[in-house]
């Protein structure tokens, strides 16, 4: 447990009345593919929040690779290997597909903010080039982001999350709105992933989650009601009740 | 042509023209009125970087104008006369301010940014009110101009023009290189999604503070040039409504463009000093061209220059 990449120690944020984390405690592993389920607004976006720095819990601690950066901002947590994608897209909309991996790149080097131009970054422009490929958008690298389909943006804020060169890949569910195709590539992409980084995955989408994960947590009420591997989880009768028995009914 | 040549060319066209000026027989009030306009270009250009690259909408450049004229005035009044001194203690100066006030303001954004940035501005100018040993809300008539390593140089009118376009020159040089730089890219980024930017490792807060205090430099700097150029300071210069009318320029202009807001300087000021010349109700007639040119042009003069352009 103690080499776990990512841990989650009790962390607890309430809005109010409402306890969105409740002590929740997850670990990712090296290599690992941790699935986080739950119904809606069981507090799988807030806990992402929690985790890349961008909402500060009430309680308890984020441990990334043994070091805790609790107290660190989202823009040092993300330098030191916290990457993530947002459940609506949230790219540069105005520039193109490139620019957008380019500032990814650039973030890792210590020439970052210059604030004179800086010709030696235009190599950056071929490694951003290759990571594009790496997604399926190698011929789409110099298109204004605003112009891409839903789809291709998904692939685009995971190729400018892999150019941080992460630690930890949190992604919040990254199939959302994307079409039946686009979705088999983006479920390949990640599962090419498997292995070389580790991921905190949230998803609905149960094929995927099932097809991809090593470990499964469910979330219900900001609280984890089972973790476990995915065939554990699908037998857990409360995870039945709670959440797999409501999918099923609904589809 | 590509769009990046046909704006350099513009930009280098406009300057141009400005540096020509002075030595076709002009009447003195010209050169002094158009070096006077010279000084809020850079202004213009300054908040450029912040709201157009920045989208930070300010209210308070004014007040950086100001401390940078006040740093120069009252070096002169206690009889350090070097500009360069003066410079330095205006750019200095107007860069502080911005740096303490800048820090609480970036952190807001919107309409907050707006009222707060207003409302430091304002502290500026009530500061300078009362300052009764330095000529208080009447301002203080220098009773010379700065010298220039050790000369009277910029006694001449047409001296001090071209000091003036050579700082108008360098501040577009500054702005042109900074957007062009990673820093710049950043900036621009986050002016567009924020969150994303913090999420690649960008503290955008810092990004954006720096920006506004090299803004503010800037403004300092044309504070001093204003200053030596009519030879008084007075808390109008920080005005809130003169700050506003740096945003109209960058607005009219053409915010985030290479030329814009030099064009909207000009064109603000002379329309200014043209209407109030004809009409009384000059305000009127300038609100109404105001609001005309917003809704019928996007991105300003710059912007229908390229549409007329293509
Ligand atoms: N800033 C906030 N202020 C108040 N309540 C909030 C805030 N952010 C989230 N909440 C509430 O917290 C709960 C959890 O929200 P969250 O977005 O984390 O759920 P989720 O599990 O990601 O849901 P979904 O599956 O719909 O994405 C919701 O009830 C939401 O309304
Ligand atoms: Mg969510």
């Amino acid at each position: 447990m103690t080499d776990a990449v990512l841990r989650l120690e009790r962390l607890t944020k309430r809005y109010g009345a409402l306890v969105v984390s409740d002590e929740v405690s997850v670990d990712v592993r090296p290599g690992e593919i941790h699935a986080l389920i739950g119904p809606n607004g069981a507090g799988k976006t807030t806990l992402i929040g929690q985790i890349a720095g961008r909402v500060a819990p009430d309680a308890g601690r984020v441990f990334l690779a043994g070091e805790d950066v609790t107290a660190l901002p989202a823009a040092t947590r993300a330098r030191r290997g916290l990457a993530r994608t947002f459940q609506i897209s949230a790219l540069v909309s105005d520039v193109t597909a490139r620019e957008n991996v380019v500032l990814a790149i650039r973030s890792r080097s210590p020439g970052r903010l210059m604030p004179v131009p800086w010709f030696g970054a235009r190599r950056f422009d071929e490694e951003a080039g290759a990571r594009l490929t790496e997604v399926g958008l190698g011929d789409r690298a110099d298109v204004i982001v605003s112009s891409l389909s839903h789809g291709e943006r998904r692939a685009l804020e995971l190729a400018a999350a892999l150019a941080l060169q992460p630690k930890v890949l949190l992604l919040d569910e990254p199939l959302a709105g994307v079409g039946k195709d686009e979705s088999r590539a983006i479920v390949k992409l990640i599962g090419g992933l498997r292995g070389r980084i580790p991921m905190l995955l949230v998803e609905h989408d149960m094929d995927a989650v099932f097809r991809l994960a090593d470990r499964i947590s469910v979330l219900v009420y900001g609280r984890i009601v089972a973790t476990g591997t995915p065939s554990e989880v699908r037998a857990d009768p409360l995870v039945r009740s709670a959440y797999l028995g409501e999918e099923d009914a609904a589809c | 042509m590509s769009k990046t040549r046909r704006d350099f060319l513009v930009l280098g066209l406009m300057l141009a023209i400005l540096a020509v000026l002075p030595l076709v027989g002009l009447p003195g009030w010209v050169i002094t009125y158009t070096a006077r306009i010279m000084a809020f270009a850079i202004c213009a250009v300054a908040l450029d970087l912040v709201l157009g690259y920045g989208g930070m909408v300010s209210l308070g450049h004014a007040a950086f104008l100001g401390i940078g004229s006040y740093a120069a005035g009252i070096l002169i009044a206690e009889g350090i006369e070097d500009f360069f001194i003066g410079l330095a203690a205006g750019a200095a100066a107007a860069g502080l301010y911005a740096l303490a006030t800048g820090a609480i303001a970036v952190r807001t954004k919107g309409v907050a940014f707006i009222m707060i940035t207003l409302a430091f501005g304002q502290m500026a100018f009530f500061v300078a009110n009362a300052l009764s040993e330095y000529g208080g809300s009447d301002g203080l008539t220098l009773w010379s101009r700065a010298t220039l390593n050790g000369t009277r140089a910029l006694k001449s009118d047409t001296t001090l023009y071209f000091v003036i376009l050579a700082a108008l020159v360098a501040s577009l040089g500054v702005v042109r290189l900074v957007t062009a730089s990673p820093f710049g890219a950043v900036l621009r980024a986050a002016r567009n999604n924020p969150e994303r930017v913090t999420a690649l490792g960008y503290d955008v807060e810092r990004v954006r503070l720096w920006a506004y205090v090299l803004s503010a430099v800037l403004c300092g700097v044309a504070g001093v040039l204003i200053a030596n150029l009519t030879s008084f300071v007075s808390p109008a210069l920080m005005a809130w409504q003169r700050s506003g009318e740096f945003i109209v320029m960058v607005i009219l202009g053409g915010a985030g463009t290479v030329w814009g807001a030099l064009a909207g300087a000009f064109v603000v000021l002379a329309l200014e000093e043209g209407l109030s010349l004809a009409t009384q109700h000059w305000k009127i007639a300038f609100g109404a061209l105001l609001v005309a040119v917003v809704l019928f042009t996007r991105g300003g003069i710059a912007g229908l220059f390229d549409r007329s352009a293509r």
